[in-house]
């Protein structure tokens, strides 16, 4: 027979359906397949959705290199935003967006700290710099400065990413921290962050901090927070880097 | 000759002639309702490869519009390396350098890079600038200062990119190189770095090196190194931007 009308086509026995032999180019002439679970002949996964078009277990070959996001969470009034799975030997390059973090306080310190125990302590020995350009929206002044306040040197505290972020209801701060080999345990963390600020009496600030977590235990979560009162609202969005 | 039926119960379908299995036609879809379809080679109508897998889900042959506008073109995990050079082409406008958690043999050396037009001599003429945030472990010094040692005035040295880099066990730089346009025939190369890490001598710095390549002729290759002694360990990872 050179054509088969056939509405289903199902096993006949067991629970495959064969089409074409080693060599065939089994063509599909109509305008679409449709199917949720792409494999390849070893029953490795190549993609799969969901039926409603939100595609998973997407290969790498396919998925390309580049920050991949691993997960966003947004605060509400949050007294902090911790990430504490995921961070692992998995990439050797994490990036964290802050994304409009707002404080429910004025003129605060926004911050951050790891974790060698999944998140039950805060509070990792790190040295850092921290310098910063500022220009007043006035232009009574600008320039720029080290920022002895926003360092570390062997200190178990907080790192600051920027201060004085102003609680207007239009201001906020945004950066990135970048993070690197945090599941290491020969060498020491190196990271870099750059963040910009409204502070809170109408400045821009831009403010660059980078040093190295000074342990050679592996690092495995984060928390953000403001230095005093809550993060009204913002998005941390973590994503490692293949 | 047809046949029609609403469901026909089978094993395989195979060609009945030639190697060619068409299954539907234009203005049907074919629905798989199986758990899943099971193939290697995903061609679209015309027969161009979409994407290829061997069977045990290493894919290639990515049809371009998949994955992100950040290639990795290349990535080299370090062992006692002398240096690490990698091909330019005139496929990217940007390439990324990631030098990751950089350990050297030698204690107190630059991990520094230069370009070549030849892949033989690497000696262009740079032009460029370097300046530094620091502070120590014990949180004094500290500071931001320009540092003419490590600028160049159309030297044709090896950049520096992150000096005085310690080689305890633990000790390591990450910097993150941009080369632009590297293949241009026009204009000079415009690059900047950004790197931090532990010195020798217990200081962190936040290291920035940024300038030109200053040719017209396209460069197309380019080699990291420490200034003295081997790379120990660490990662050196070439993006394309597409």
């Amino acid at each position: 027979m050179s054509k088969l009308r056939v509405h289903n086509i199902e096993a006949e026995s067991g629970s495959n359906v064969v089409l074409g032999a080693a060599g065939d180019v089994v063509t599909l002439a109509s305008d679409s397949i449709q199917t949720n679970l792409y494999k390849d002949s070893g029953g490795n996964t190549i993609f799969q959705s969901d039926g409603a078009g939100t595609l998973s277990n997407v290969n790498s070959g396919l998925s390309g290199a580049g920050p991949k996001l691993i997960l966003s969470q947004t605060a509400s009034s949050s007294t902090s935003i911790s990430f504490t799975s995921g961070i692992d030997s998995t990439y050797d390059h994490y990036i964290f967006y802050c994304l409009n973090m707002h404080p429910s306080s004025d003129g605060v310190v926004f911050e951050w700290q790891v974790s060698t125990n999944g998140g039950s302590s805060y509070g990792v020995t790190m040295t850092s710099s921290a310098y910063r350009a500022y220009h007043y929206e006035s232009d009574s002044g600008a320039g720029i400065a080290y920022v002895p306040a926003d360092d570390l040197s062997n200190e178990t505290d907080y790192q600051h990413a920027i201060e004085q972020v102003g609680n207007d209801s239009d201001q906020s701060c945004s950066g990135i921290l970048q993070l690197f080999s945090p599941s290491s345990t020969v060498s020491v963390k190196t990271w870099l962050s750059h963040f910009n600020t409204c502070h809170k009496d109408n400045v821009t600030l831009d403010e660059y901090t980078s040093g190295y977590v000074n342990s050679t235990s592996a690092i495995n979560a984060i928390n953000f927070r403001m230095a005093s009162g809550n993060v009204d609202a913002g998005t941390i969005k973590m994503y490692g880097v293949a | 000759m047809s046949h029609q039926n609403s469901t026909i119960s089978v094993t395989t379908i195979e060609p009945q002639s030639g190697t060619t299995l068409t299954i539907g036609q234009s203005g049907q879809n074919v629905v798989v309702n199986a758990d899943s379809i099971q193939n290697n080679a995903m061609k679209d109508a015309g027969g161009n490869a979409i994407f290829t897998s061997d069977g045990a889900g290493v894919v290639s042959g990515v049809n371009s519009a998949f994955g992100s506008a950040q290639v990795l073109v290349d990535s080299t995990t370090c062992s006692n390396t002398a240096n690490v050079t990698y091909t330019l082409t005139n496929t990217y406008k940007e390439y990324v350098f990631e030098c990751i958690t950089i350990n050297p043999v030698t204690d107190n050396v630059q991990l520094q890079f230069q370009v070549s037009s030849d892949g033989t001599n690497y000696n262009k003429p740079i032009q460029s600038t370097f300046y530094v945030a620091y502070n120590t472990e014990t949180g004094s010094p500290n500071g931001l200062v320009y540092d003419t040692i490590w600028d160049q005035a159309l030297g044709t040295a090896f950049q520096t990119i992150f000096k005085e880099v310690g080689n305890d066990a633990d000790q390591c730089c990450t910097a993150i190189l941009h080369l632009f346009n590297p293949a241009s025939t026009t204009y000079m190369k415009q690059f900047y770095a950004r790197g931090t890490g532990a010195l020798y001598h217990q200081y962190v710095q936040d290291q920035y090196a940024a300038g030109y390549i200053n040719v017209a002729a396209a460069v197309t290759s380019i080699r990291f190194q420490m200034s003295s002694g081997n790379i120990n360990t660490g990662k050196i990872k070439m993006y394309g931007i597409k």
